[in-house]
């Protein structure tokens, strides 16, 4: 018995740490795109010392949330029916993260869709705005039920679980300029 | 060598500033007396109020055709009032940087939010030079003002959060890096908020977002009778009543060890336009209408109509922070603080609703640089008039003269003519406006503005389209600035455009050492 609980909590932390590899790949990655996106005005502005600053404060905040988003789905895991999560963590978690960070774009960039809607598509502004809306809470809902559903098939699955495995490499460099962040920050603040 | 003459004009000159010294004398900054050393009981206080974005140009006070301030009406006739002071740009950093150290942007170089002043700074401005002199305290509802404030940390005995007098505060995290200002403060907010773009957190953010609108909708839903246009907002999500920040004023001023000096730095008249239930709709329909200017360059494309709507909003809001300012000066005379206090009224820049532009931005036009400054000496009962241009980076030399020191070397501005100083009416009095600029290099891309009484140059550089365009007005003839005379007056825009390349050049030298940089 106990050798069974032993090895179950050993797969639970090795499916967590693919969890924590697939938020810190979309928290990371989001964060790169925006300081890429600032990084013409910064170079305008700030002096190079400042720059790094701010991009040390952006990776500490990414580990971080990185960590809560891991700690949160585990947390789901251990509350949930075993059935939903916890017997496929990484495959099941993974698309958890990666369901939540679509929404969370489809909020940030809300008002791109809206104007890519009249635009493109040229609807009016109301249509557009509501058209955006009934998507975001569609995808806030059908998203994470359907992406953990498909997990449920063993070529989906194998599919994400591969997936998580090529994301190591990547996500230990993202691990390490998050460490560089935490003492970057650290000695901005005590200096 | 002839015997030097004194004209007519010397002698009325010095008439008048004599009369100014009399009723000073009884003063004990005046007597000279050993009274007037540091924490000696007769030293008055200084209180610094100033009104974020109110510009003169919408007073009744100095002449603006609607009844906005009939209470600021009353305080300048117990004050000496500034006619012509100017603010050091178009928006806050920069202005009230200048407006604490006493030196313009060009030195002091918090060009725009991201920047910090340059370390220098961080002792020479009126808390670190008068630490001796008087407990210190601060309050604002301005985030761009409390980076500015952090930096001068260590000279500042109270420096009130803004959390502690708002209604609503998103902020429900610590400020964990204060030492590291404003950086560290802009790295939290831009990775909590959608400020400036999106937020650089994917997951933390969009709980914030939603959790901020339930919360922040309960607190404008609770106050909507009062405030049917919504409570006023710092457009960093705090919601707050003006009248939280004017009742801890009075209140501490009683309480506060003296001497003291207080800076508040509070945010109405600032947009978002929110006046009270008693002032909503007070100038609606009353046919007031805004001088029609053609568009400029930097237009925003707003039509006269929605200039006009935004016009009657904001004077309405002035009239709501008018009524607030009456109030406190009802509190400070009632608790006899006035007697031994300068209360300072003033703001850091404008406003502008003219040739399609609403806000503060690019340009450097007198709506956005004419400010009100009065200054209440206590038991001044006499109101005076100060028509000599001055600059908002003369309050520190004032301050400073005050307290008895020596003029210090970095100081750009000069004591204000109400002490005693002549009046210097050929004194140039400069803007910039250069927040896209690196905070070390020198300023290839801004506007400047340099008044010489009675002329006006607004000097263009680097904008692609508008680079090296000139802006000449005649304030005294053309004071809403419609005919520009550079063409007509090319010697004028030589002699303005040099003097602001000398004194740039000097400042640059001293502050990011690139000497004779600029163009």
């Amino acid at each position: 018995m106990q050798s069974e609980v032993k090895q179950f909590s050993h797969e639970y932390a090795q499916g967590l740490w693919g969890v924590f590899s697939s938020a810190a790949f979309c928290v990371f990655s989001w964060s790169l795109v925006i300081f890429f996106w600032d990084l013409p005005s910064f170079l305008l502005r700030l002096s190079l010392g400042d720059i790094l600053g701010y991009a040390a404060y952006q990776f500490l905040f990414a580990l971080l949330e990185s960590l809560t988003v891991t700690i949160f789905i585990a947390a789901l895991g251990l509350i949930l029916p075993a059935k939903y999560l916890r017997n496929n963590i990484q495959a099941s978690g993974t698309a958890l993260v990666f369901a939540f960070a679509i929404n969370s774009i489809i909020l940030k960039e809300r008002l791109d869709l809206i104007n890519w809607f009249i635009n493109v598509l040229s609807m009016n502004t109301l249509t557009a705005t509501q058209t955006v809306t009934n998507i975001w809470v569609i995808s806030l809902i059908i998203l994470p039920l359907g992406l953990v559903m498909a997990t449920k098939n063993k070529r989906v699955d194998r599919v994400i679980n591969n997936f998580v495995e090529n994301l190591f490499v990547l996500v230990s460099l993202y691990v390490i300029l998050g460490l560089l962040g935490i003492l970057l920050v650290i000695f901005r603040n005590v200096s | 060598m002839s015997p030097q003459r004194i004209t007519r004009r010397d002698f009325l000159k010095l008439l008048g500033i004599a009369s100014l010294l009399i009723p000073m004398s009884k003063s004990p900054l005046i007597t000279g007396e050993p009274g007037r050393r540091a924490n000696a009981p007769t030293k008055p206080n200084i209180i610094i109020l100033l009104f974020d974005a109110l510009t003169a140009r919408h007073m009744s006070v100095h002449g603006y055709k609607r009844r906005t301030t009939p209470n600021i009406e009353m305080f300048a006739k117990i004050s000496t009032t500034f006619h012509q002071h100017h603010a050091a740009s178009s928006h806050t950093k920069p202005s009230t940087a200048s407006l604490l150290t006493g030196v313009y942007p060009w030195s002091h170089r918090a060009l725009n939010f991201y920047t910090a002043l340059i370390k220098f700074y961080e002792t020479a401005n009126i808390f670190g030079e008068t630490k001796n002199d008087f407990y210190t305290q601060t309050y604002t509802h301005n985030t761009f003002v409390m980076t500015i404030l952090e930096q001068f940390a260590d000279y500042i005995d109270l420096l009130k959060p803004i959390e502690e007098l708002v209604i609503y505060n998103p902020n429900k995290l610590p400020n964990i890096f204060k030492r590291d200002y404003p950086m560290g403060f802009y790295a939290a907010k831009r990775w909590r908020d959608n400020y400036m773009g999106p937020s650089n957190s994917l997951f933390i953010n969009p709980l914030f977002t939603i959790a901020n609108g339930i919360t922040s909708s309960q607190s404008l839903k609770a106050n909507e009778d009062l405030y049917p246009l919504g409570l006023s907002d710092n457009q960093e999500g705090y919601l707050y009543k003006l009248e939280d920040a004017i009742d801890w004023i009075a209140q501490s001023a009683g309480s506060t060890p003296q001497p003291y000096l207080g800076y508040y730095h509070l945010l109405p008249p600032h947009e978002a336009y929110r006046p009270r239930a008693d002032f909503v709709g007070m100038f609606s329909g009353d046919g007031v209408r805004l001088i029609e200017k053609p568009q400029h360059y930097f237009t925003q494309g707003q039509t006269q109509k929605q200039l006009e709507k935004y016009c009657e909003l904001y004077d309405e809001y002035i009239a709501f922070v008018d009524s607030e300012f009456g109030r406190l000066y009802g509190m400070l005379e009632k608790n006899g603080v006035l007697n031994n206090t300068f209360l300072i009224l003033t703001s850091d820049h404008g406003q502008l609703f003219e040739r399609g532009i609403h806000g503060h931005g690019t340009t450097l036009f007198e709506p956005l640089l004419h400010i009100p400054l009065m200054i209440h000496s206590p038991r001044q009962s006499q109101g005076k008039d100060i028509h000599t241009p001055t600059s908002i980076t003369d309050i520190a030399p004032t301050i400073l003269q005050l307290v008895d020191q020596a003029p210090s070397n970095w100081l750009e501005g000069k004591p204000l003519p109400i002490f005693g100083e002549t009046e210097e009416i050929e004194r140039v009095i400069f803007s910039i406006e250069g927040k896209e600029n690196h905070k070390m290099k020198t300023l290839t891309k801004a506007t400047f503005s340099a008044i010489r009484w009675p002329y006006k140059l607004i000097h263009y550089r680097g904008y692609p389209g508008y680079d090296n365009v000139n802006e000449l007005f005649h304030l005294e003839n053309d004071p809403e600035e419609l005919e520009n005379l550079a063409a007509s007056h090319p010697s004028i825009v030589a002699d303005l455009k040099e003097e602001l390349r000398k004194n740039q050049s000097a400042a640059e030298e001293k502050s990011i050492g690139i000497p004779g940089t600029s163009k």
